[in-house]
């Protein structure tokens, strides 16, 4: 018996309806108690190609893909051709047999197979053609009945998924529901091993890497949100353009990511938290804005979800490759800051960072994220709100009197200030009328080209980074603290991660993982002491030329012997990679 | 007649940044009249001072930002107007204009100018054309007539002309106006109605430019482009738009007037209504 373990995938077709089927499923597991982590594996198209939606659930935390799916529930031949092979020993099948015919070219005799009607059953009682649709949710009642769920908490999920369609939709589904399971007790026999146990309720949030990183800059203050449709950043777009109104935010989809980034800018002088997010080929468009950010020390909020490059690339997989643009890409020197969620929770919580550090500091923060975690779902323990502290730093919203200049010209917008961040009047506020700019200035804002305030200019906003630097977010170091054979990373390939080092752990192998939150300015003193004791770094990325492993010695200032772990075919890193990795340099 | 008095003060001083000047443009630019008509513009408008602000790109005409004492800012090139659209729309209460050169506007910021005039929104801009890039030496832009001559286009240029009021009131602009450097009664009047529209009001300046593009066009004197102007100007409120592109060849017309003035519904009312739809929990 496996119990509390496993990964069912739904292979179908985009459109098939096989992503609701997934997404029912993971509110199930959730609300059995369960950890869960969903992985979608879709094509860049909306109906007609493969896809597949696999759903994780486990008694611990998990953000990875799982070394292959357990349960592959093929809602058409092309599924179980595509996917059949991935299964592993014991592994199970459930299999679409209303054509009569066993499944086509699968002569795997280790693994469970379980044929059912699914086609045959919906049409046959669900109103003809047109239900076939229904079939999903069949499938889902022969699921529960093989993995003992209770049918009604799947149709509690059911009814939230469908009650806004009405009624009779939601009672047509809790009919297939019951169909689907009904066929399992009277036709199929148990001979697989996995079952699911419900636990005691835990109080857990199941939600998408760009939801949470939406609402975590809401929490944060946002009122301004401009971007352009881009996977896989669209959702933040779209959670926020349903909440903002409500708190009078505004959301603006632009012509263009140049436009996005520079009305965030525009927003920002108007003295409101602003934020944009897109991915790589947006945000090479948003580059001048980037600099001009750093350059008029105008707050901007950038959250890049980087997919697989270059250029339109693929556009729904997932990659790491972004990380030298998001550390250099600009023209002219400038302060920035750049951070790296390791985790949907974190992205929470960096996001609504990112927005005190952007305002406070007075320049381009970076969120650097991954489609996988954008576009998956994880449960996690509720936010906690009381956590999220709105910094406003430098920002006059009342008239000034005091700092009027004497002689009469204007506000000193760039004040040469000891720790480089000048105080910033929001426009019409008395006693507080400057000129901001993009082009070099003098103190008031005015253009100037004199080479001693120049080099005075450039050397105050470059000290920012030194203020900053006592309040980024640390490197986190995960496992054994003694060990010596270390994990170096960000981002998603964290959750991979752990799950490598219980293994590891198991065989009589310690680790330890450090994980990177603050990219840049990068905590070299921090990681240098963290590795400073390592036998072997391995320096797990997505990307093809391991972009951090080659950075390492520049950031560091020293060279530490390491391994490169990478992957780049569009696929999610699974744990039995990194151990096998791991091992080979033990 | 009386002798020429010489003061060191100018009409518009409380609005000038008086220790920027002299100001950068050359003798002839006609961005100073545009300048002076903006700021008398402003001094009788019902919005308090302190309520305007100005957003300028990059070229000559990006300089106004640093010579204007309200508070501006001075974007980068061809990114006033997404600017000042996250600007307005944090700040409703501010009385925004863009003041922006035909490279920056309509060139590299075409883009821009297309859905910001389509989404309506409440923004001033102050477009002056002289058919030129003249910061960086006198290449040729979206506005430069076909067969005119520039450090780019040695042969003439290949490409024809944006004819900018159809542009602006094809994409929806409620107020379309165009005058000249010279017709500052006229320029100025236009931008005070420009500031009393609720939308996007587009005032089109034609200008002189006798260095970038004069030079080459047979207007090398600073006074040529000028009388050129004033003989070829048409003032018809209800000119054809389709007829009103500019050829700068001497004969032509220059058709000028207040083209467009209807009420279009705003970017912010027309989302108000439908949030308020919501509110009131109505389909």
């Amino acid at each position: 018996m496996i119990t509390n373990d496993l990964a069912v995938m739904i292979g179908g077709r985009a459109g098939d309806g096989s992503l609701v089927t997934g997404e029912i499923l993971a509110k199930v597991f959730r609300d059995m108690g369960l950890e869960v982590f969903t992985i979608r594996d879709f094509p860049s198209n909306i109906r007609g190609l493969p896809t597949s939606y696999t759903i994780r659930t486990k008694d611990r935390s998990i953000m990875a893909r799982k070394d292959h799916p357990d349960i592959l529930l093929a809602i058409d031949e092309e599924a179980l051709r595509l996917h059949g092979d991935e299964l592993p020993p014991d592994g199970v099948v459930i299999y679409d047999s209303s054509s009569g015919e066993g499944p086509p070219d699968f002569e795997r005799e280790d693994v469970h197979v379980y044929q059912v009607p699914l086609k045959s059953i919906t049409v046959d009682n669900l109103g003809g053609a047109r239900a076939e649709i229904f079939k999903n949710v069949v499938s889902l009642g022969v699921l529960a009945h093989l993995l003992s769920v209770d049918v009604a908490i799947i149709k509690e999920a059911i009814e939230k998924e469908f009650s806004r369609k009405g009624e009779e939709i939601v009672q047509k589904n809790f009919q297939a529901l019951d169909l689907g399971a009904q066929y399992a007790d009277e036709n199929l026999a148990k001979t697989d091993p996995y079952v699911l146990e419900r636990r005691d309720k835990q109080d857990s949030l199941l939600i998408l890497g760009d939801d949470a990183i939406a609402y975590g800059a809401l929490a944060a203050g946002l009122r301004f949100y401009a971007g352009y449709p881009i996977t896989p950043a669209t959702e933040i777009l779209e959670w926020l353009a349903a909440h903002m109104p409500e708190y009078n935010g505004v959301v603006v989809q632009a012509e263009d990511e140049i436009s996005a980034v520079t009305m965030c800018l525009g927003a920002s002088y108007a003295g409101l938290r602003s934020m944009t997010g897109t991915s790589g080929p947006g945000a090479d468009l948003m580059v001048e804005a980037i600099s001009m950010s750093g350059m008029a020390e105008l707050p901007l909020v950038i959250i890049h979800g980087q997919r697989g490059g270059p250029s339109t690339g693929l556009p729904t997989k997932v990659e790491q490759a972004d990380l030298k643009h998001v550390l250099f890409a600009s023209h002219g020197d400038f302060p920035r800051i750049v951070l790296a969620p390791g985790t949907i929770e974190e992205g929470f919580y960096l996001t609504a960072k990112a927005l005190n550090l952007a305002e406070r500091f007075q320049l381009p923060v970076i969120v650097l994220t991954d489609q996988a975690l954008c576009q998956n779902k994880q449960t996690i323990p509720p936010f906690d709100l009381s956590q999220i502290e709105v910094d406003r730093g430098k920002l006059l919203n009342d008239p000034i009197e005091a700092l009027q200049s004497p002689n009469g010209g204007n506000f000193h917008r760039y004040a040469l200030v000891e720790d480089g961040v000048s105080p910033r009047p929001i426009p019409s506020i008395p006693g507080g009328l400057h000129e901001a700019s993009s082009i070099e200035h003098d103190e008031m804002g005015y253009t100037t080209e004199d080479p001693e305030l120049r080099k005075a200019m450039m050397a105050k906003r470059m000290r920012k980074l030194e203020t900053a630097r006592p309040e980024l977010p640390g490197p986190v170091l995960h496992g054994d603290p003694s060990a010596d054979l270390v994990f170096l990373s960000f981002g998603y390939p964290t959750g991979a991660i752990w799950e490598a080092m219980e293994r590891l752990k198991e065989d009589g192998i310690p680790t330890k993982y450090v994980q990177l939150r603050t990219l840049w300015p990068f905590p070299a003193e921090e990681v240098g002491d963290l590795l400073a004791d390592a036998r072997e770094i391995l320096v797990v990325e997505h990307n093809y030329s391991g972009q951090l492993a080659a950075l390492l010695p520049t950031l560091l200032g020293k060279v530490l012997p390491t391994t490169s772990v990478t992957r780049y075919d569009g696929l999610l890193m699974t744990p039995g990679e990194i151990v096998a990795a791991a091992k080979e340099v033990a | 007649m009386n002798a020429a008095t010489i003061t060191d003060r100018h009409p518009g001083d409380v609005l000038l940044r008086r220790e920027r000047f002299p100001h950068i443009w050359c003798p002839g630019c006609g961005l100073g009249n545009a300048l002076r008509c903006y700021v008398e513009a402003m001094k009788v408008s019902d919005t308090p001072l302190d309520k305007h602000v100005v957003v300028s790109g990059i070229g000559c005409s990006g300089r106004v930002a640093g010579y204007v004492n309200i508070d501006s800012y001075h974007t980068t090139h061809g990114r006033p107007i997404p600017f000042a659209t996250g600007l307005k729309l944090m700040k409703p209460e501010l009385e925004v204009t863009v003041f922006s050169g035909d490279g920056d506007l309509i060139t590299i910021g075409g883009n821009h100018f297309i859905h910001t005039a389509r989404r309506n929104l409440d923004l001033n801009i102050l477009f002056v054309n002289n058919f030129n890039y003249g910061m960086t030496g006198g290449q040729f832009g979206a506005t430069t007539p076909y067969a005119a001559r520039t450090t780019t286009t040695p042969y003439g240029n290949f490409e024809q002309a944006f004819n900018m009021p159809l542009l602006a009131a094809a994409c929806g602009a409620p107020f379309v106006a165009r005058w000249t450097t010279l017709h500052v009664r006229q320029l100025k009047e236009a931008i005070q109605r420009a500031f009393e529209v609720e939308g996007f009001a587009f005032v089109e300046i034609i200008s002189p430019c006798p260095i970038g593009f004069g030079r080459k066009n047979r207007f090398a004197d600073a006074m040529d482009e000028m009388t050129h102007f004033r003989e070829g100007a048409v003032v018809d409120h209800d000119a054809d738009l389709r007829e009103v592109g500019i050829t700068m060849r001497r004969g032509d017309p220059i058709v000028v007037g207040n083209f467009v003035d209807v009420e279009r519904p705003s970017y912010d009312v027309g989302k108000r209504k439908l949030l308020q739809k919501v509110r009131e929990g109505l389909p």
